[in-house]
């Protein structure tokens, strides 16, 4: 397992308030890391940043060797990460199938170059993207929805189409907020099957989670935030006996 | 007889070229263009200066800037790359992540802005009167009866037509048409599955633009007179009125909506007896087109044919297709709200997962 | 010298119209997140009852009272009648927009079919013109002057000192807070439709006066300005239309004076786009125009 995305004294502001205030930790690869912490702690803020939704003032974040720390959402998309939001964002207007075929990595097919000169090219990209989504689709048990508006479905079903369209592009990386959120418990073990499914292909994984059972089920590694910084990073066990971690939340 | 339909139908493919470009920005971006009418202006322009010649050179009774007599076709291609510049200016200034209705607004702002400089007499487009005696393309070469001339023209804006559905189809079905829509309804989500937006929008803008320079010139170089009356910030909205009455987003129902709004409209009235003063029809077909936008908002706001669901043939060698979910009816359009989640179905999810 | 006088005399006299004109716009955005497009053809409106009244009477007061009754009259029937029809039924911002725009379209095509060809006025309510240094100025043109400060300071206290204005900012800052706290955003939302469309009204016959003729076009003119005067000051800021309407007011008579009058709409304009280019949320606004639209 290797480092594969690290954070360093990362500092985000919004107007005077300090969100994230010098947050250390690294994620490994080949599994899922959970980040946890009372509300407030900037754990949604941590992702935002990476994935370049927010812009942050000051520390680093490497993945693998690039420096991602400043660049625009597309460019993070492009480099190899992909994220979820917390509140299901499909695009409710387009079928399930089509979301999925725009999480496919942006490239000459679908520019608009491809659409005039490389009718040949894109056509057949676009039928292997086809296969690949319908081949998810299958997986996550949305087949037969595959022609439904996603704005339709329900919480659980969008965040499974949503992590799918996240599977689409290749990433190496996903970033999931709070997967779990608005979801019946039920669809919550399919989704969390899916995931480790996913993990066991090669994707890695930083989750923020609030649900203490999914972390403890999906996570190998957990860190810990409270008011902009990290206090804890460890395996779930030692997290739950720890002090520190106990009064951030009393407090938070 | 002849001579009124051949007008009547070159009048309509320009019509529909300009509403199929407004489509692909506001149907298909979601780009609020409601200054679309200058894009429009400045082909036509362009192509006017384009083949008048030199200003001093009619005695100089039309003040205008530049001016040379090119031959056909260079003027419309002229007045379509000077509109798709102006395109790429504007859209450098108004396509930043403005809220929907701002957006709107200032491009609305743009438009009056471009009317009030085409209206200073300052020598720039020959102000208020406009341009006239604007020679029809090829009329010396082709020796014709005036008759004759428009069948001709009528040949030309059709062949036009069918480059522009030609070229736009091809565009919208490929995975760029679905990468603009994308953008258009999500655009967070867009850029978070690595699109830029802002160039895609760009790209959108330009290509429209352009469109609507082309769809000027030709009709300038019918009409061979243009002036600012003629691209006052209303038509902007008789074509959108189009696009919603025929249906957004597919160049079907916009072709309806084009055929249906300005063209029947224009036309019919003309058969009318002339009642009150002239002008009282014109600016009653205008009250009847706020109406009819009104009424389609609110009762039929994806217009007479929806945008269609896209879908994709059975892949050939996975068991075949499992039996699609009841279809839900379309989903209403551009002007919704995005509606909150339904409660959790479990039954049925539970039944999809076995 | 005298240019100077003249600049600053003249530009004070249309600034004021317009920035009078901006507030009620900008401020019934500000509480009610609409963007009303039919506001210019509301303008006209009210113009044209200020010239049916102007056949039997002459008397200002008149005039404008009635001007704001109307104007406050209309724009509450689109605002609580048929916008918010629309956005109970989900319409999106930009829906909202074509429909004003619908709403101004048929106002103004209404009136120019009412109207006729060719340009109407008002009787005459000239005043009795004197100087200031050289420009002469009448003392209708001072009145009316007199009457946008007074609303604008009327504006300025009901803003600042009463409990009204104080749950209007807060309801133009956040809705639902407000609501919240128990602030009866509906109540507020007529009351600013009201109070917005008076404003309108009052603008209308103002304008009426000082252009002598006027036609179903005229109230677009200025409404043009008044947009712009209130995206320079920032949409949604009252204080930041009455200086932009001030200042667009004062430039467009500098570029008449010191270029050419043909000038005058371009250089003003001009202003409009630099500002859109370099700010387009406006130079008073500490936020983007990024909200949707309120219930």
């Amino acid at each position: 397992m290797t480092d594969l995305l690290s954070i360093s004294d990362l500092r985000c502001t919004f107007g005077g308030l300090c969100a994230v205030d010098g947050a250390t930790f690294t994620c490994k690869s080949g599994q899922i890391t959970g980040l946890i912490g009372p509300n407030g702690a900037g754990k949604s803020t941590v992702l935002n940043a990476v994935s370049g939704t927010v812009q942050s003032v000051g520390g680093s974040i490497r993945f693998g060797d690039q420096e991602l720390r400043g660049r625009q959402p597309h460019q993070v998309s492009r480099a190899g990460i992909s994220r979820t939001f917390q509140l299901a964002n499909v695009f409710g207007r387009m079928t399930v199938l089509e979301n999925l075929l725009l999480g496919a990595p942006p490239g000459r097919p679908d520019s608009l170059r491809g659409a005039l000169f490389g009718a040949r090219k894109w056509k057949k990209w676009e039928q292997d993207q086809v296969e690949k989504a319908r081949g998810l689709l299958a997986r996550c048990g949305l087949s037969a929805f595959e022609d439904q508006y996603a704005g339709e479905l329900s919480g659980g079903q969008k965040r499974l189409v949503e992590i799918s369209r996240a599977l689409m592009s290749d990433a190496t990386f996903v970033l999931l907020d709070e997967p779990m959120a608005g979801v019946n418990p039920r669809l919550g073990e399919e989704i969390a099957l899916y995931l480790k499914e996913v993990v066991a292909d090669g994707v890695s994984m930083l989750m923020v989670e609030h649900e203490m059972g999914v972390v403890a089920d999906l996570c190998e590694t957990v860190i810990v935030m409270a008011q902009g910084q990290v206090i804890m990073e460890g395996s779930m066990d030692d997290i739950q006996q720890d002090q520190g971690v106990r009064d951030a939340y009393l407090v938070g | 007889m002849q001579f009124y339909v051949t007008s009547v139908l070159i009048v309509t493919c320009v019509n529909v070229i300009a509403a199929w470009g407004l489509d692909l920005q506001f149907g298909s971006t979601g780009i609020n263009n409601f200054a679309f009418i200058i894009f429009s202006a400045a082909g036509a322009y362009t192509a006017a200066i384009l083949s008048l010649g030199p200003s001093s050179q009619l005695g100089g009774f039309q003040q205008y800037v530049g001016g040379s007599r090119l031959p056909f076709p260079l003027p419309i291609i002229g007045g379509v790359i000077v509109a798709g510049l102006l395109a790429l200016v504007v859209g450098a200034v108004t396509m930043r992540r403005l809220r929907g209705d701002y957006e709107a607004v200032v491009l609305l702002v743009l438009s009056l802005i471009a009317t009030g400089v085409a209206l200073a007499q300052i020598g720039l487009l020959n102000g208020p009167a406009g341009l006239a005696l604007i020679p029809k393309p090829l009329s010396s070469t082709l020796g014709l009866s005036s008759l004759g001339y428009q069948w001709v023209y009528l040949a030309w804006s059709l062949f036009l037509v069918l480059l522009v559905f030609l070229f736009l189809r091809r565009l919208l079905r490929a995975p760029f048409g679905r990468n603009l829509r994308a953008a258009r309804d999500n655009e967070a989500a867009a850029a978070a599955v690595g699109r830029n937006v802002f160039s895609l929008r760009m790209q959108s803008f330009v290509i429209g633009g352009m469109i609507a320079g082309l769809s000027g010139a030709l009709l300038v170089e019918f009409v061979n007179a243009w002036a600012p009356g003629s691209w006052l910030y209303p038509e902007t909205f008789a074509l959108i009125t189009a696009i919603i009455v025929g249906g957004r987003a597919n160049m079907a129902g916009v072709t309806i909506g084009t055929i249906l709004v300005p063209v029947l409209f224009l036309e019919v009235t003309r058969f009318l007896p002339a009642i009150g003063y002239p002008g009282l029809i014109d600016a009653l077909e205008w009250v009847v087109i706020g109406m009819l936008t009104l009424i389609f908002m609110w009762f039929r706001p994806q217009g007479l044919v929806p945008e269609r669901r896209r879908r994709f043939a059975p892949s050939l060698h996975l068991s075949p297709r499992p039996e699609q979910s009841q279809l839900s009816p379309p989903i209403d359009s551009h002007f919704a709200m995005a509606r909150p989640a339904p409660a959790e179905p479990v039954s049925s999810t539970e039944a999809a997962m076995e | 010298m005298s240019l100077l006088v003249d600049t600053i005399v003249f530009g004070i006299i249309s600034g004021t119209l317009v920035a009078i004109g901006a507030v009620g716009f900008t401020l019934q955005y500000g509480v009610t997140n609409v963007l009303n497009l039919a506001y210019g053809s509301i303008l006209t409106s009210a113009i044209f009852i200020g010239y049916l009244l102007s056949e039997h009477t002459t008397a200002l007061w008149l005039l404008l009272v009635a001007g704001a009754l109307w104007g406050a009259g209309l724009s509450y029937l689109l605002g609580m009648g048929l916008i918010a029809a629309f956005v109970r039924r989900g319409t999106n911002s930009v829906g909202i927009a074509i429909v004003t725009v619908s709403v101004g379209l048929i106002i103004q095509f209404g009136l120019e079919a009412i109207q006729g060809p060719g340009l109407l006025s008002f009787q005459s309510v000239a005043g009795s013109p004197f100087h200031i240094f050289n420009a002469i100025v009448s003392t209708t043109q001072t009145t009316l002057v007199g009457v946008a400060v007074g609303l604008m300071i009327l504006i300025h206290l009901l803003l600042r000192h009463t409990r009204l204005g104080l749950a209007m900012r807060a309801t133009s800052a956040d809705p639902s807070l407000s609501r919240g706290c128990g602030i009866s955003t509906n109540r507020i939302r007529t009351l600013s439709w009201l109070i917005s469309g008076g404003l309108c009204g009052v603008t209308g016959i103002i304008l009426g006066i000082s252009v002598g003729a006027f036609q179903a076009t005229t109230g677009n003119d200025l409404f043009i300005l008044v947009i712009a005067a209130a995206i320079v000051g920032g949409i949604g800021r009252p204080y930041g239309a009455m200086i932009g309407g001030l200042a667009l007011g004062i430039v467009s008579e500098a570029t008449a004076a010191v270029l050419s009058p043909a000038l005058k709409d371009v250089v003003a304009c001009g202003v409009i786009v630099l500002v859109l280019v370099a700010r387009p949320q406006g130079i008073f606004s500490d936020y983007s125009a990024s909200r949707s639209v309120a219930l």
